[in-house]
């Protein structure tokens, strides 16, 4: 009897949590920018209240640490829009490193100081990213970024990681279980980014393969004067994405900015089968003319093909009144498992088709305005109606593909950057979905 | 001028045992049995020996006192090194001091005892008198610059506790297995900051300086 009552329970939440993440997210933007529509003011402060405990203990932590925070504040979404906020400074504001230190990371790699390599180079560091810092450089007339990674980040990631996660099963309410699923992943994740060789590779492979979008710029490398701790490109003049926001750009820009970044992410995921999955607003400089440029390279995600094969054969329209070939998929991509019994199945396709309903629906038409903050609403209240379920709040375990964690957090994030553009975006899709639709 | 050459002799022979000793050390996982028998094996008569160390303890202390040497004078011939605030310099300072310290990384990690709280390893006699100077150099810039505060009783102790951190940080080196040697960046960056930041001026000055102001208009 007991056994009975705990399994469906635990599915529900593997379920529930595996849309909540990007459900959440639309939430919090939309309590952000819509001023508080949802939920009711008890449930507000105990979030403010949670959060603030929540910032407190983050705030402390540096490096991965850090990154993870920022990873769980956009993925699971759990804190309110004015933490979030203060997470993305938060970046902005690790302590910086000590010229002497910079000068020794030169030392090392060069075997020369930074005046010796640069016309000038400023002593101290101009942006934090988190995971190092950026100092501004000019040679021959060229203004130059140079990244700067913090000694023993790499070193420490594991560490870090074993930090946050009795954090984490508390904040997310999740089993330890539950928890290692995502951590392998994003661990692998994380110390890719302290690679900052492989980030040079990497930035350069998309760059040339982006090159032919319209409104799109890119940094160029410098691998002469780069390291794995030392990253050197040009640096891009323009607006941060939240500065951008402020200055009332016109429609037509904020569209013309969406759309490129729509067809940025698209070419990525159809074409290329890698992607930039850091959509975090501090990774994207936009120029006076609306030209939408990509900085940072470090977090790429490689997309195989049985993932991509499964995962974006749920997103055609009308994908959902085919039950028997959904079930097959949701087989196949772990969603469903064998133990489950009928009960259980109808339970879940019922969710899991309101979930792709609506999350795929930018890509149900040839235009979506993400401006639509009612279409936000939805994803939030259905995350929430959800997550309030009481088997939610018992169960303990995941379920889904791995693969879907980076995936998913790129598309979230997508949207969100859009939605805080307000833009309209003509939603392209790859050739074999348009023909799934005519069919 | 030939006072001068002899100096330079002199301490080029003083190089010459240290190396000499360190290799020994390293290849047999000991000190030498006798002085006579080192200085045999590397052509000096004992006699000659006692010119430049008395003891084998006397020598090791030597070879810490280079270590000291070495560090200062590289930081020294940076050209940024006088434009750099005291929490700079004593960064600086420590970085080198683990370049200089990875030269030797072999002979320091066989030589080295474990580490017990306030006990200087006897080796390191000379290099803490010189680090003391080094220190009460750095602080008195300090109190000049107001980097550091002025407080009765505690300025004239500020070298010791700047001596624990060096102690700190010498044996966190010691065991840092990271590659490169990164985690003790890491350290230096954040023992010298929090360091320095404790010498400034902080919350505590001015607890003081009220719970003084409130008992004197009692």
């Amino acid at each position: 009897m007991k056994e009975q009552t705990r399994i469906p329970t635990s599915k529900v939440q593997r379920a529930a949590k595996f849309v909540s993440t990007g459900a959440r997210i639309g939430g919090n933007y939309l309590k952000h920018n819509v001023k508080k529509v949802v939920g009711g003011a008890d449930r507000e402060e105990l979030h403010e209240d949670n959060a603030e405990d929540i910032y407190n203990a983050l705030s402390e932590l540096k490096g991965s640490a850090l990154k993870v925070a920022q990873m769980m504040s956009m993925d699971k979404n759990m804190l309110p829009g004015a933490y979030q906020e203060r997470f993305t400074m938060a970046q902005y504001s690790a302590p910086p490193l000590s010229y002497p230190l910079v000068v020794k990371t030169f030392q090392k790699y060069f075997g020369k100081s930074p005046d010796q390599m640069f016309d000038t180079f400023t002593k101290n560091a101009v942006n934090a990213a988190s995971i190092g810092q950026v100092h501004q450089a000019t040679l021959n007339g060229k203004k130059l970024a140079v990244k700067i990674q913090y000694p023993g980040v790499a070193d420490s990631v594991s560490s870090d990681l074993k930090m946050v996660r009795p954090l984490a099963t508390r904040i997310l309410n999740i089993s330890s279980a539950e928890l290692e699923h995502y951590m392998a992943e994003v661990e692998g994740k994380l110390l890719e980014e302290t690679d900052y060789e492989l980030e040079l590779r990497r930035g350069k492979e998309i760059t040339e393969a982006c090159s032919h979008l319209p409104n799109l710029r890119f940094p160029q490398y410098y691998e002469e004067f780069s390291g794995p701790r030392i990253l050197t490109m040009d640096w891009l003049e323009g607006k941060h994405l939240p500065e951008f926001n402020a200055s009332n750009p016109t429609q037509e820009t904020r569209d013309q900015v969406g759309q490129a970044m729509w067809d940025f992410y698209h070419h990525q995921i159809h074409e290329l089968k890698q992607v930039h999955a850091d959509p975090h607003p501090g990774n994207f400089i936009i120029s006076d003319d609306g030209t939408l440029g990509v900085i940072d390279f470090g977090c790429v995600k490689e997309i195989t093909d049985e993932f991509y094969s499964g995962y974006f054969k749920l997103l055609p329209k009308g994908v959902t009144d085919r039950e028997e070939e959904l079930k097959t998929l949701f087989y196949k991509m772990d969603f469903l498992r064998n133990e489950d019994s009928e009960s259980d199945i109808r339970f879940f396709v019922g969710i899991f088709k309101e979930m792709i309903g609506m999350l795929g629906q930018p890509f149900h038409a040839d235009e979506f305005d993400f401006a639509d903050d009612a279409y936000f609403k939805n994803i939030y209240d259905m995350g929430d109606r959800i997550s309030k379920s009481p088997e939610y709040k018992k169960a303990r375990q995941a379920r889904g593909p791995k693969d879907a964690l980076y995936v998913n957090r790129t598309y979230f994030g997508l949207y969100n950057i859009l939605n805080q553009m307000q833009a309209r975006v003509r939603t392209t899709k790859p050739a074999w979905m348009e023909e799934t639709i005519t069919v | 001028m030939a006072a001068e050459e002899a100096q330079e002799t002199k301490q080029d022979v003083a190089e010459k045992i240290r190396q000499e000793f360190i290799t020994y050390v390293l290849e047999h996982g000991r000190k030498p049995a006798s002085i006579y028998k080192f200085a045999k094996s590397i052509d000096l008569t004992e006699s000659e020996f006692y010119n430049y160390y008395t003891s084998f303890e006397h020598l090791e202390q030597g070879i810490w006192e280079a270590i000291f040497t070495d560090t200062n004078e590289a930081i020294r011939s940076e050209e940024v090194w006088t434009s750099y605030s005291v929490r700079e310099k004593l960064l600086a300072f420590f970085y080198t001091l683990v370049e200089v310290m990875k030269r030797n990384r072999s002979y320091i990690l066989a030589t080295m005892s474990k580490p017990k709280p306030n006990w200087t390893p006897p080796q390191l006699k000379k290099f803490k008198e010189h680090f003391k100077e080094f220190a009460m150099e750095l602080i008195s810039e300090g109190v000049e610059t107001q980097e550091v505060v002025n407080r009765p009783y505690l300025t004239e102790r500020y070298h010791e506790a700047l001596w624990g951190q060096a102690l700190f940080l010498i044996n966190f080196w010691v065991g840092d297995d990271s590659p490169g040697f990164e985690r003790t960046d890491a350290a230096i960056e954040k023992a010298v900051n929090l360091g320095l930041d404790l010498l400034g001026k902080g919350i505590v000055d001015s607890i003081v300086d009220f719970a003084k102001f409130m008992f004197q208009s009692r």
